[in-house]
């Protein structure tokens, strides 16, 4: 067992290369178990009311597999749901990834300025959220393409978060979903759910348990749940078996090594 | 909502106020107690003498130290940049000292021009101004992963023997551990939030100062009396916190909602 | 520069309106909710002109590089300047919606954002591998605790383990949330503290000085 110890580098990254596209080039199904956080994101979303006007924190700016599906299918079920749609973006890259998300959800088959507006770009993080909150119009006068927010239809009765019915907070590090909770979900109270990848999730679970999220969307698991539920099968799913896959095999890999250590520890003090 | 309470405070901040004025008359109470002599002994950190020694190291292979203070944006209330900047001038000093190179990578434009001015002074400081090398102090790039593309190529070319990492190094921090790994480097990091780097953090690096540590570490090194008195403040109302919240478990464990009530006012 | 005008002018700024920013929020008043949302939409103006002062940077760092022809350096200061000026010059005249310029983006950033983060695949394999050794028994309880959680994430353990998985429910639920909790409350001290110590002025270090 001593050879595991001294599996070359080179060794290690070719097994997860083709940990990796195996499943890729043979795809398999997985079924994944709903957790509570998928559940209650899900049923947030499904008992909103026709015509709900949701503002979407949205900080996705590639086509990842963890923000990019969830936001995707959350769009989706908006889009099922009637809901009109605000993004506000917290990076310029976010902005561009924010024009893919109406296309792949099919909001641009809707009303621009009524039935969806991007915002774009919004520099000043806490301060800029902040005075949007209490003035959106005044604050963000044009959209991303330059339009005026105040002849638009939907800013006609929504003019501050009180006139919001949904917050989606989606994104990972600073500024993300945490400048979200601290300056619109809990002072404000409003309705809020979250869409992170895994390596921000940590926070999220804590304002799930306080019920500043009512649900969320963790990681790529996350993701695969929520299309399994809402029906939209997407990349999430598709591309699903590898990350399983690998992490099977650092499993093993990490309680193999220590096993070794061990036994190698124990051969050593006899 | 009392009377009072309508006239001046939104519902349920009003005990926000009094908590905020509280830690501010604290905070300067004992700001003035460290200027009228006051100081405070800290534990001493391993990773404060591994940082020498890893200079030491360093001075014996003849290869350079590392030092990134993050890619955070260089904003005053920032608590990272904040407390590594104290330990690059630490670092500056003890290199200077010991004519070690230190190459320092830079990730905010708008920062290149204070972390410079750290690693100049601190040579004038340790009495080696010739030391100062102005191209050993490089701004990478805005984005995370331009710079720790950057960073992985200067660990790997120039051999770096000792790499020094506090702040917030985003999502790109294991790529630039594991390049210092691959060229053997000692590593020594710090981050004062919880995000999900500082597991890899804990992964990479041989020594490393959380959130609170890292603060403690850059009042320890420079003995300021102001920044002591800022790590005892906090403790001092970490304290009064513990008692708040086992009280209040205590109390509403027995039904007794007085002091939810209070904290909600 | 007087010392007024280099030191006492910006203390004023910075403690004026840090003072009224911050009880904006729990004082309850048409006035100051009216000036903190001003306040704000001055931040999104400064916030704007730090972006070109980025740029601006940019060229000032590389441009040096190129024009003193810095040895093995200056090449790659020419194509950062020449893709900036290049993409910027398409966002002006196409408009950053045009197929041409997310094509550009596409393949100068995305790809390499991508090729980068998958990257990290590999080097956090590796890591975990060398360094996930449970030397003492802390490490052992961290090790545990990090396979019980991994397990949680991979499906296939819930469904051949689920009493196991009970417990990482439990153990993500109360005492992860509960550290989590502690780490926040202590964060949040830690930057109302540096706040009021930058805002009156006890800590001037941002203003690049200990004067």
């Amino acid at each position: 067992m001593s050879f595991l110890e001294r599996i070359p580098r080179r060794i290690a990254f070719l097994i997860l290369a083709l940990i990796v596209v195996i499943p890729l080039v043979r795809p398999f199904p997985v079924m994944v178990p709903i957790s509570d956080h998928t559940r209650n994101y899900y049923d947030t979303i499904d008992s909103l009311e026709p015509g709900s006007v949701v503002l979407v924190g949205a900080n996705v700016g590639t086509r990842d597999l963890e923000m990019y599906p969830q936001l995707v299918a959350t769009f989706k079920q908006l889009k099922s749901k009637d809901a009109k749609i605000i993004i506000y973006n917290f990076s310029p890259g976010a902005a561009m990834g924010a024009i893919w998300l109406f296309e792949d959800s099919g909001y641009t088959d809707l009303t621009y300025g009524e039935d969806y507006v991007h915002l774009g770009f919004v520099p000043g993080e806490d301060s800029a959220l902040s005075a949007f909150a209490l003035d959106m119009v005044s604050t963000k006068q044009v959209d991303h393409y330059g339009n005026p927010t105040a002849s638009m239809a939907l800013f006609e009765d929504v003019n501050s978060i009180e006139d919001i019915d949904l917050v989606i907070a989606s994104g990972g590090g600073t500024p993300g979903p945490d400048n979200w909770a601290r300056i619109i979900s809990i002072p404000y109270g409003t309705l809020s759910l979250v869409a992170v990848p895994g390596a921000f999730a940590a926070r999220q679970y804590d304002y799930i348990a306080l019920g500043v999220w009512q649900g969320g969307l963790i990681a790529q698991r996350g993701a695969v749940e929520y299309e399994s539920l809402t029906g939209f099968a997407g990349r999430a799913t598709s591309m699903y078996a590898p990350l399983l896959l690998s992490s099977i095999v650092l499993l093993l890999m990490m309680i193999a090594g220590n096993v070794v250590f061990w036994l190698n520890s124990r051969t050593r003090e006899g | 909502m009392t009377g009072v309470q309508k006239m001046f405070f939104i519902e349920g901040r009003g005990a926000l106020f009094f908590f905020m004025i509280a830690v501010y008359a604290v905070t300067y109470a004992v700001s003035e107690w460290a200027k009228k002599g006051k100081t405070w002994e800290l534990r001493k950190l391993a990773p404060i003498d591994a940082i020498s020694e890893g200079i030491g190291r360093a001075v014996e292979l003849g290869r350079p130290v590392h030092f990134s203070a993050g890619v955070d944006r260089a904003g005053p209330g920032d608590p990272d940049r904040s407390h590594a900047y104290p330990m690059l001038r630490y670092v500056a000093m003890n290199c200077a000292q010991r004519n070690c190179r230190l190459i320092t990578t830079v990730g905010k434009a708008d920062v290149y021009a204070v972390i410079d001015q750290i690693v100049r002074e601190a040579a004038i400081d340790a009495g080696k101004p010739e030391w100062y090398n102005p191209e050993d102090t490089r701004f990478l790039g805005e984005d995370q992963f331009v710079y720790a593309a950057g960073v992985m190529g200067i660990l790997a070319r120039e051999k770096v023997a000792t790499n020094l990492m506090f702040g917030y190094h985003r999502g790109s921090l294991i790529n630039m551990l594991e390049a210092g790994r691959m060229v053997g480097a000692l590593q020594i990091g710090g981050m004062a939030r919880m995000t999900g780097e500082l597991g890899f953090m804990a992964l990479g690096c041989d020594y490393f100062l959380v959130l609170e540590e890292l603060v403690a570490a850059a009042a320890y090194i420079s003995q300021d009396p102001g920044q002591l008195g800022t790590v005892a403040t906090q403790d001092y109302i970490k304290f009064f916190l513990i008692a708040v919240i086992a009280l209040g478990a205590l109390l509403i464990t027995g039904g007794i909602e007085v002091l939810v009530n209070l904290v909600n006012w | 520069m007087s010392v007024v005008v280099r030191k006492y002018i910006p203390l004023a700024i910075v403690a004026v309106l840090g003072f009224f920013m911050i009880f904006s929020y729990p004082l309850d008043n048409a006035v100051t909710t009216a000036a903190s949302s001003s306040l704000g939409k001055w931040v999104i103006i400064l916030s704007s002109f730090a972006l070109g002062l980025g740029a601006i940077n940019m060229f000032l760092i590389h441009g040096k590089r190129v024009t003193t022809r810095e040895t093995g350096r200056w090449q790659y200061s020419l194509s950062l300047l020449g893709s900036l000026v290049i993409v910027a010059l398409l966002g002006f005249t196409t408009g950053v919606d045009s197929d041409t310029y997310a094509f550009l983006y596409d393949i100068l950033i995305g790809a390499g954002r991508l090729t980068f983060v998958s990257l990290r695949g590999f080097f956090v394999f590796s890591a975990f591998y060398r360094a996930y050794r449970a030397r003492t028994w802390e490490g052992g309880v961290m090790l545990a605790g990090t396979i019980l959680v991994m397990m949680y994430q991979v499906p296939i353990a819930e469904l051949f383990f689920p009493q196991l998985n009970v417990f990482t429910k439990w153990l993500l639920d109360v005492p992860f949330v509960a550290g989590n909790r502690a780490i926040a409350v202590i964060g949040g001290i830690a930057m109302v503290i540096m706040a009021f110590r930058i805002i009156t002025g006890i800590d001037k270090s941002w203003m690049g000085g200990s004067d």
